[in-house]
């Protein structure tokens, strides 16, 4: 009676373990590669952006009085954030990033007429000074996280901007993904919190870095 | 001769009709993919969520680079 108990209770244990498992975040779908990052303008356009604001960033790191407005703090974070181990410096980026004020892009989801009369929808994405200047939304957030880790070298491969659909908040919603050295994967969000074991609130929906766009289906 | 016109016509006409295929072929991914990233580009992702305590242990020297930074930024409004 014992062994079948305990057998049973080892089914139970194993059977949530792979659900826990299955649920969680994974970045070596091969399948949901969907195109690389080019193939989506207004991300393309922001990588570019980010590109001419990290010359900004290097020449302020090298010399502080080539540091102005945001920078300073910027600087500040770089540079104490290098002398932390990783899991530190995940938190100390996710609490740093956390601080900035919550504002809606209107300009994300708002629909504009061009010449001809026909109506576009326009994407905005944030670069890091962007958001550090004017706050953004959860999209911004995770964003942000993902080009500050980036000049703390962690490796583009390893982090993605996902968007899900997180059924607590019956919302969609945007957190910054991490591989860690183990193969777990953990997801920083705006509430602070660094959701490490357990992702069954969320359904992914898509996910992208400067390297591709995974697709993860909806 | 013209047996060779006939073998050129059928040739000629095989390489157009696999060229049509190919570009069938091509046209097809590319147009879903168009259509996918339109579709991911128009989810309204905007969720907000409030700041929360966390249950890990307070780290000091994170709150004292935090605390140094937001002072940074202080000083940065004053200017």
């Amino acid at each position: 009676m014992r062994i079948q108990a305990m057998l049973r209770l080892g089914a139970w244990a194993l059977l949530l373990v792979s659900a826990t498992a299955i649920a969680n975040y994974r970045f070596d779908a091969p399948d949901d590669f969907l195109a690389e990052a080019t193939a989506w303008p207004a991300w393309a356009q922001n990588l570019e952006r980010h590109t001419i604001e990290r010359e900004a960033i290097r020449r302020c790191l090298e010399e502080e009085s080539a540091c102005s407005g945001k920078l300073k703090s910027l600087r500040y974070i770089l540079v104490k954030g290098a002398a932390l181990d990783r899991d530190r410096q995940l938190r100390l980026v996710n609490r740093y990033i956390n601080k900035r004020r919550y504002r809606v892009d209107r300009r994300q989801t708002s629909l504009s007429v061009v010449p001809g009369g026909e109506a576009e929808l326009k994407n905005h994405w944030s670069t890091l000074l962007e958001f550090l200047k004017r706050g953004g939304d959860c999209e911004d957030y995770a964003v942000a996280k993902y080009f500050l880790l980036r000049e703390l070298g962690f490796p583009a491969k390893d982090m993605r901007v996902l968007v899900t659909y997180e059924k607590r908040a019956r919302d969609y919603h945007a957190v910054l993904a991490i591989r860690r050295d183990d193969g777990s994967s953990w997801l920083l969000e705006s509430d602070d919190t660094i959701v490490k074991g357990n992702h069954r609130r969320y359904r992914f929906i898509y996910a992208l870095n400067e390297e591709g766009i995974w697709d993860h289906g909806e | 001769m013209k047996i060779l016109i006939i073998a050129v016509m059928c040739l000629t006409g095989g390489l157009a009709l696999a060229d049509e295929g190919d570009e069938t072929q091509t046209e097809g991914p590319i147009e879903e993919l168009q259509i996918r990233l339109t579709t991911m580009e128009q989810i309204n992702v905007t969720a907000e969520k409030m700041l929360v305590e966390s249950s890990e242990d307070v780290d000091s020297e994170i709150e004292s680079i935090l605390l140094d930074a937001e002072a940074l930024e202080g000083e940065e409004a004053e200017e």
